[in-house]
């Protein structure tokens, strides 16, 4: 670079600068200082601006979704060959709302699972329904864990009359290692709530699938795959959406679940989040650089995507039927159930997300003592008598991967 | 010695000391931020975060040292030395947690005896002058910002990379057309590796535009003295 050219670098801009105004300067602003000051400012007020943005793409993880601690159990859960080890696949089963309602007991020849009472959903989940459901699915993750390292598993549930917290009790003795195509699956499955394609699912997968409950008592699964069935459904679950929406206190209890930025995940690592939410990389990445949610305007976001996505999308619909959906042992059962399905439907590619609002409404009136809205019209639906819907679900080949979920590290569940 | 001059001694020896206290709190961050997460801003990326608690005390020791020395007297050395004490006080009081906010708070002490060392007027001429560089750096340090919290582990090498490029270009004393290549790469592969992220695009196309004023601005100039 020459002298000159770096006087004249030097100079650039002078004439912006003397409109600051000085004893040596000229009394008279001229066009030009007055363009270069505005557009000074202007790419001022761009760069302040590209800060704010850049900070809150830095806060929340823009640029590394789903990484770091809260998500480093879905790499190591097949690590540690112990039992111990078996917990760290346990807990990434699913569960409502990711609280991760489970603490575990773990020696060298049993593991005891135990309900978290300080992580249940009173009002979302009024009667407990789900909060045993998604304990069952641990429950599945476990056995299936524990047979991988070697350990031949007797599950006993609800071991201790006087105790309900305590879910379940898994005595170990030495075996073979026996893995599964459902074990491998662990970490591959996630709740997909994004779209899905219009390809149907195979009648022979949901075959395969339906005999996964062969050697579970008293639960089953009804699939609803014509247009007319997905329709009537899909108007249900559209309608329960409204209702959970317009219920102040399911709407707040919900929206305390939802974890709005990175230090809420790292702090919490638990939670619903925006990168669950099956959004386009646009979206999810506006979403995350725009002001956090409100109470409502994630319900509308909900209500929207029920609308326009999950419904909109369903390839079919999965709801899992015991006789007694108020029967703890049927509830955990359904669970293991469900956590099967998830397990196959992520081994063959096949996307699923969980779609309770409808049974959630059904127990909150139950809960409250209001008039029925849902349950005669599911149960009209469902159409099998002496048969209650536990658990839905909608399963479809999915138009983009679903990304992990948050968890509490196994030495937090395990005192 | 002048009530400034004294005040700049002061400012430097304030500097530091935050810088070590920062290099320091970086160093804890490495070796024990996982453990003590209240203290580490609750960051999932402890290492990282540490790693920036250093390069941010490196940038405070340099900023200080300049100061200790007679040259600080020049009006643009002291805006330097001001950037390079309030950029990482800002960065340690709002980002990197508990840890480093007593070196912050020691920046931030350094920054305004800077400012009350006098001679303002000077200095924000200083700035003016070379605003749009000001401009590109503040947008090199933000590629920075951004890199840390990239993965995998390639994507954050280059962006730091591209930041600290970024960051230093406009004052390399080098050919202008040189210095606006440099400024394309410190931009252009990093926003392409992240475009869904839309913010490193935004980078881009801003310090792009910056560039473009910054040496349409030396053309009309040179032209100007030749008319």
């Amino acid at each position: 670079m020459n002298a000159a050219e770096t006087v004249f670098e030097d100079k650039i801009l002078s004439d912006a600068s003397s409109v600051l105004a000085g004893p040596d300067l000229p009394p008279v602003v001229t066009r030009r200082a007055v363009l270069k000051g505005v557009g000074s400012a202007g790419l001022t007020v761009a760069v302040a601006a590209t800060g704010v943005l850049s900070y809150r793409a830095y806060d929340n993880g823009v640029l590394d979704p789903g990484s770091g601690r809260p998500y480093e159990a879905w790499l190591h859960w097949r690590d540690d060959p112990s039992p111990l080890g078996a917990v760290a696949a346990a807990i990434l089963a699913a569960n409502p709302h990711n609280t991760q309602p489970w603490t575990f007991r773990v020696t060298d020849t049993s593991i005891d699972l135990f309900s978290d009472p300080a992580r249940t959903m009173r009002h979302m989940d009024a009667l407990d329904r789900e909060h045993q459901v998604g304990l069952g699915c641990a429950l599945e993750n476990l056995v299936l864990a524990t047979a991988a390292r070697g350990y031949h598993s007797t599950v006993r549930l609800l071991p201790e009359a006087a105790d309900p917290g305590h879910i379940a009790q898994v005595t170990l003795a030495q075996g073979s290692p026996g893995g599964s195509e459902l074990y491998d699956a662990i970490g591959d499955r996630h709740s997909n709530r994004g779209p899905y394609t219009a390809a149907p699912i195979a009648a022979q997968t949901l075959t395969r699938l339906t005999a996964l409950a062969a050697d579970l008592p008293g639960v089953e699964i009804a699939w609803l795959t014509s247009v007319g069935q997905k329709r009537a459904l899909g108007a249900l679950l559209i309608d329960a959406t409204r209702a959970v929406i317009a219920d102040k206190q399911q709407s707040i209890e919900a929206f305390g679940w939802f974890r709005n930025n990175r230090d809420d995940i790292n702090t919490h690592r638990d939670g619903l989040t925006l990168d669950g939410q099956g959004l386009d990389p646009f979206t999810l990445t506006l979403a995350k650089l725009l002001p956090a949610y409100t109470r409502a305007a994630g319900d509308q976001f909900w209500l929207t995507q029920t609308e326009t996505v999950h419904t909109a999308t369903a390839a079919a619909y999965g709801i899992i039927t015991v006789t007694d959906c108020a029967n703890p042992s049927q509830r955990l059962t359904g669970g293991r159930l469900l956590q099967r399905i998830h397990l196959a439907a992520a081994r063959r590619g096949i996307g699923m997300q969980h779609m309770n609002q409808i049974t959630e409404r059904i127990d909150r009136d139950t809960a409250t003592g209001s008039a029925d809205v849902f349950d005669a019209r599911y149960a009209g639906l469902l159409g099998q008598p002496g048969r209650s819907p536990l658990a839905t679900f909608r399963l479809g080949h999915p138009q983009r991967a679903a990304r992990r979920s948050p968890r509490r590290a196994v030495m937090v569940v395990t005192g | 010695m002048t009530p400034s001059a004294r005040r700049l001694t002061l400012a430097g020896a304030l500097g530091l000391i935050g810088a070590g206290l920062s290099v320091l709190a970086g160093l804890t961050q490495l070796l024990l931020g996982h453990r003590i997460p209240a203290w580490s801003g609750n960051k999932s990326d402890t290492v990282g975060l540490g790693l920036l608690s250093i390069l941010l005390g490196g940038i405070a020791f340099v900023a200080a040292v300049s100061l200790r020395r007679p040259a600080a007297t020049s009006p643009g050395r002291r805006v330097g030395a001001l950037a390079g004490l309030l950029v990482p006080a800002g960065l340690c009081l709002s980002t990197i947690g508990r840890l480093s906010y007593v070196p912050a708070v020691l920046l931030l002490a350094a920054a305004i005896t800077v400012i009350a060392a006098g001679d303002i007027r000077n200095m924000i001429q200083a700035t003016t002058q070379h605003w749009l560089q000001v401009l590109l750096s503040v947008l090199g340090g933000l590629e920075v910002l951004l890199a840390i919290s990239a993965a995998p582990l390639p994507i954050a090498v280059i962006g730091a990379f591209s930041g600290v490029l970024l960051l230093a270009a406009p004052w390399l004393p080098v050919r202008a057309s040189l210095r606006a290549a440099l400024i394309l790469i410190a931009v252009i592969p990093f926003a392409s590796l992240t475009w869904t992220s839309l913010i490193t695009p935004l980078i881009a196309l801003l310090a792009i535009f910056i560039c473009t004023c910054w040496w349409r601005g030396i053309a009309g100039e040179h032209n100007r003295r030749l008319a």
